[in-house]
């Protein structure tokens, strides 16, 4: 039996409203009564804005000065992961439903992949095969098209949130997510970050409308959930609960500029093999390993390198765990060209670059770090 | 202590079947924090973060947030009270509450208010304790729930 889903499409919102608004859809499907069904809503910000995940450090992630330059808001999720740049050519994917209207048998190590389905289905409509990467991406042929976010709130409403590539202006990114200047014009980074990335447009070659887009996903998503979508939009008491939280929530300092009591860290390493340079850049949050990015002279590692780098995503910061992570990945990503425990210690020497630093200062985002190291040998690497 | 798949549960603790976060009464203070089993099926702490001390919470309402794996979540108080001590540890290293979570990986310390009309809905008592265990077990390894070590 088809259920009813509320549907609402629009465009070019402010960061602050645009957020707000999705956090009001979550409001329907709180305890103790939930409404039925869910709420779809496929929308657009205005270009463009900067959005950091919920916990992140937004004076780290976020260049400010290019912002203001260039007439970017800012913004803080309730979702995690890390910071977006969202426009119009960014489809912003917001789903809201009560946890209990999901299938029973989904925790948290599940939920990613159930919902992150009819993104894939609607892509391969499209003609792209695209498919989950976890811990919560989507890729295509090894190249991220899609991050996802979930947020469950104490009462039972569940947020999901897609930011999905249509199109993507690297270089404006690059600028506003606090990517050191110098580092601009090193085309080996530029394009290890465009290697990692793909979009709608570049994988199909022409030139899609993002209204198609959300046409064919918003016709998934009805497949999926066996629903119907009634476009419903805002009530006054929505508007005006929107208009509050904006105030009192999203807009504010607290809630933009707030501190973790863990700190951002970054370290790199360059080993010299016998192929080529290996560079390892990772960023580090607590003792969790918050992103790592591999470069180097093995393009053609790439597979190997970004399963790598997705693996080591929010991985604890264990030598041993580590180097069993990356061994276990090399089994499925045979190569010759780079040693699983040569690469295992080049990453653990990043990290310990990482941890020398004994202050809270920025160094560039994963894909850019600011500070190269000087290159180690293999005895200092312990490898 | 019982153990159950690979999983550890203290038995002079409350446990409430909504969330997995035990509950250690002394007093009218109760230490709260996640048990086993629920650490390993949400993953890696990443974040955690509590409302203030001083603030009151009622048992269902949140009394923090965690980012694990990339899902932030609420934390649901199992018990009503003011929060009086937040683990400044936990803040420091969230994993603490992967690798410790009945010791240093613990949540707050609450000030207790109605908890003798809300234990009623928390389980105690080591006989009671490992019977919803092992239901519980059970239906985490049936639906996938437990962390693939």
């Amino acid at each position: 039996m088809q259920t009813r889903w509320r549907y609402i499409a629009d465009d070019g919102v402010s960061a602050h409203l645009g957020l707000a608004t999705d956090e009001v859809l979550m409001r329907p499907y709180q305890e103790p009564q939930p409404a039925p069904g869910g709420t779809l809503r496929l929308y657009t910000y205005r270009s463009h804005c900067a959005l950091v995940g919920r916990f992140q450090h937004l004076e780290a992630e976020i260049n400010r000065e290019a912002c203001e330059a260039l007439d970017v808001q800012i913004g803080r999720r309730m979702t995690g992961g890390g910071a977006i740049i969202m426009g119009r050519d960014q489809l912003g994917i917001c789903l809201t439903t009560a946890v209990k209207h999901l299938p029973p048998n989904l925790n948290q190590r599940h939920l990613y992949a159930f919902l992150a389905q009819p993104i894939i289905d609607g892509l391969s409509k499209l003609g792209i095969d695209a498919a989950f990467r976890p811990k919560n991406d989507l890729e295509v042929n090894g190249r991220k098209i899609a991050g996802l976010g979930i947020y469950t709130d104490a009462r039972g409403a569940l947020l999901f949130h897609t930011s999905l590539l249509v199109d993507l202006d690297v270089d404006l990114m690059i600028r506003v997510l606090n990517i050191p200047r110098e580092k601009i014009s090193d085309k080996v980074l530029l394009r290890s970050v465009r290697q990692r990335m793909t979009t709608i447009r570049r994988e199909l070659g022409t030139a899609i409308s993002l209204d198609e887009v959300r046409d064919v996903l918003k016709q998934s998503f009805a497949r999926y959930f066996q629903c119907t979508f009634q476009e419903t939009p805002l009530t006054v008491e929505e508007e005006q609960a929107v208009q509050q939280l904006m105030e009192q929530k999203y807009q504010t300092p607290q809630w933009l500029f707030q501190f973790s009591p863990q700190q951002d860290l970054y370290g790199a390493a360059v080993r010299k093999t016998p192929a080529g340079l290996l560079r390892v850049y990772v960023a580090l949050f607590g003792e969790t390993i918050k992103s790592v990015m591999i470069t180097g002279d093995f393009l053609e590692q790439l597979p190997f390198f970004t399963a790598v780098e997705s693996a080591l995503k929010w991985h604890p910061l264990e030598r041993e765990t580590i180097q069993y992570t990356i061994t276990e990945i090399s089994r499925r990503h045979p190569t010759n060209d780079v040693n699983p425990h040569l690469l295992a210690a080049t990453v653990w020497e990043a990290v310990r670059r990482a941890r020398m630093e004994s202050h809270f200062t920025y160094r560039g985002t994963c894909y850019y770090p600011k500070k190269e190291s000087q290159t180690i040998t293999r005895q200092e690497a312990g490898g | 202590m019982i153990e159950i798949k690979n999983h550890k549960f203290p038995t002079d603790v409350y446990y409430d079947p909504a969330t997995h976060f035990w509950v250690k009464v002394e007093g009218k203070i109760a230490r709260i924090g996640i048990d086993d089993i629920e650490q390993g099926s949400r993953g890696g702490f990443v974040v955690v973060q509590f409302n203030d001390v001083g603030s009151e919470v009622r048992r269902g309402e949140s009394l923090g947030s965690v980012e694990a794996e990339k899902h932030v979540g609420a934390l649901k108080a199992p018990v009503s009270g003011r929060i009086v001590r937040v683990n400044d540890a936990l803040l420091q290293n969230p994993r603490l509450a992967n690798e410790d979570p009945y010791g240093q990986g613990w949540f707050v310390e609450m000030e207790l208010t109605n908890f003798d009309a809300e234990k009623a809905d928390l389980i105690s008592g080591e006989a009671n304790i490992r019977a919803w265990l092992l239901a519980e077990a059970k239906k985490y390894e049936e639906r996938g729930w437990i962390a693939e070590s």
